[in-house]
């Protein structure tokens, strides 16, 4: 391949999103740096006068546009200046109230009952983890007592906390703030390992062609032999989403069975019976066991559906807030102010915060 | 930055567009794209004027706005065969790019395995510095912890990267992925 079709390649995986976050920055800064070696110039000073003249009107036409008062915004006095403050000053002010009904709720919070992660056997038995806990081990610790026949553990996992457990079959996973996560005590004696989510859950599968894996969730379940993958689906919500890292799942949904393959994932709308199958970006999809928030133009809902969970807040939004994308890698262990802050900043969208609930004012 | 400056929005035009078009136009090679960009810069910068003082350099944040916003656009049109074949045959140094793409692929496969063991407030600041591209101001403010702080660990992340790496390759191409 030529160095142009190779270029051209590049390029092309560029524009079809099919580059990590990193390696599509890599070839911005390579883009800018070796252009730089072409040194551009105007023909003349009239030439540049033109340009930035043309830029001029329509930065005025575009500015007008939105706001109801007509007023010329490049006077080039400090008098006039000062003129623009008060006006825009004003108008900035009434443009903040939103009324009820352009509201809209994008995620709700949850009744917990419990702020530590809880450990609940059908037996009976009720464990509070002591908050520092961040992995369960049980294949090798007896946290759980001797396990008896038939019971299944029910692991609950409250905001912003989130577990990596080891089944014991030697299967790892993580399970993120507010899921819900079930599974038998003889997980690793039976046909078929079976769990149950209701949530989000990262899994890192043990191979055993034997004893398929069978991970449950509200609306679909997913059939694995050893292999990597995000499953998200919560009660209250209707789709499942299942992101594929490595290895090979298949996906069933109301009788239909779909095979995934890695850096592919699929997402059921349960009432309207639609399968969407996409790229995903690893990062993002992933990063959350991992302690941080990744955004990669990611739509500012989601963003806050994401958070929603996380902090268990309810978030409103004024429903004039549409295609806002944000990107960029946010540490979870944040004050909820400070995550709102950078977003802010970001989107040029105003959070404010009641109690615990957080409403989006453009 | 007082307030009176910060409405002093025409002032900040003329002082920063053509800096801004000159940086645009090496993105998006027409006259055309460049100066709506630097428009749509502008136009963004006056939504969030109220937002300015909390901005540090305003000539880099500029340049940050208009760059995402003409990245953006590339992509939009990269997607069509045609734009893509002409940015490509009209770019002058194709060469040394992919040379230096090849370089990165093959040395980021081998950093990303090595960043992996580094300590972990180390591995979290380097991470959002050469991967995020956060200045280690913004880095200090996110994690709470000194500018001071925050140079000397990324100077260290690098310095143990280096070591280890520079035992299989030679430092020139370690250079293209720090600096």
């Amino acid at each position: 391949m030529s160095d142009a079709e190779k270029f051209k390649k590049i390029l092309r995986d560029y524009a079809e999103e099919k580059l990590s976050p990193s390696d599509e920055k890599k070839i911005e800064h390579l883009i800018v740096k070796h252009a730089a070696k072409n040194r551009w110039e105007w023909e003349n000073e009239s030439h540049k006068k033109q340009l930035e003249q043309k830029i001029i009107s329509g930065i005025e036409q575009k500015i007008r546009k939105d706001k109801p008062k007509k007023t010329r915004l490049f006077y080039y006095s400090t008098a006039a200046a000062a003129i623009l403050v008060i006006t825009f000053g004003l108008f900035w002010k009434i443009g903040k109230t939103p009324s009820d009904e352009n509201t809209v709720i994008l995620a709700q919070a949850k009744e917990l009952s419990s702020e530590q992660i809880i450990v609940q056997s059908s037996n009976g038995d009720i464990t509070e983890l002591a908050s520092e806990i961040n992995i369960l081990d049980l294949q090798n610790s007896s946290v759980l007592d001797q396990p008896k026949p038939n019971a299944t553990t029910t692991i609950q996992i409250p905001q912003q906390k989130q577990l990596n457990l080891i089944l014991p079959d030697g299967t790892k996973v993580w399970l993120n703030a507010g899921t819900k996560f079930e599974f038998s005590s003889k997980l690793s004696k039976e046909d078929k390992r079976i769990v149950k989510v209701d949530g989000e859950a990262y899994f890192e599968v043990t191979s055993d062609k034997q004893h398929p894996f069978i991970v449950n969730t509200h609306h679909s379940n997913v059939e694995v032999t050893g292999t990597q993958f995000n499953i998200k689906s919560y009660a209250g919500e209707n789709f499942v989403e299942t992101a594929l890292v490595e290895g090979q799942v298949s996906f069933n949904t109301n009788n239909k069975t779909y095979k995934i393959s890695p850096g592919r994932k699929i997402t059921a709308h349960v009432d309207k019976q639609t399968i969407q199958e996409t790229a995903f970006d690893i990062a993002s999809e992933t990063s959350w066991k991992d302690g941080y928030f990744t955004f990669n133009q990611t739509d500012l809902f989601d963003v806050m559906s994401q958070v929603s969970k996380w902090y268990n807040i309810t978030v409103k939004a004024n429903k004039y807030i549409n295609k806002v994308k944000i990107g960029g890698t946010f540490p979870k262990d944040l004050p909820l102010t400070d995550l709102l802050k950078d977003l802010s900043l970001l989107s040029n969208v105003e959070f404010k915060i009641e109690g615990k609930e957080v409403i989006l004012i453009r | 930055m007082n307030n009176q400056d910060l409405f002093d929005f025409s002032t900040l035009y003329k002082e920063h567009w053509e800096n801004l078009f000159k940086q645009i136009i090496r993105i998006l090679p027409d006259e055309d794209e460049a100066s709506d960009v630097v428009q749509q810069t502008f136009v963004d910068l006056w939504d969030i004027r109220e937002k300015l003082s909390e901005i540090r350099s305003i000539r880099s944040f500029l340049f940050i706005m208009a760059r995402n916003i003409a990245f953006k656009r590339l992509k939009q049109s990269l997607r069509e065969e045609t734009y893509r074949n002409n940015f490509a045959n009209n770019y002058s140094s194709t060469e040394s790019l992919v040379d230096d793409w090849l370089v990165y692929k093959e040395l980021s496969t081998l950093i990303d395995h090595e960043v992996e063991h580094l300590p972990s407030k180390m591995k979290e600041m380097f991470i959002l510095s050469r991967f995020e591209g956060l200045s280690y101001a913004e880095i200090a403010q996110r994690l709470g912890k000194s500018d001071k702080t925050v140079k000397k660990q990324i100077s260290n992340a690098i310095k143990i990267l280096k070591l280890k790496l520079s035992a299989k390759y030679s430092t020139p191409l370690l250079l293209i992925l720090f600096f």
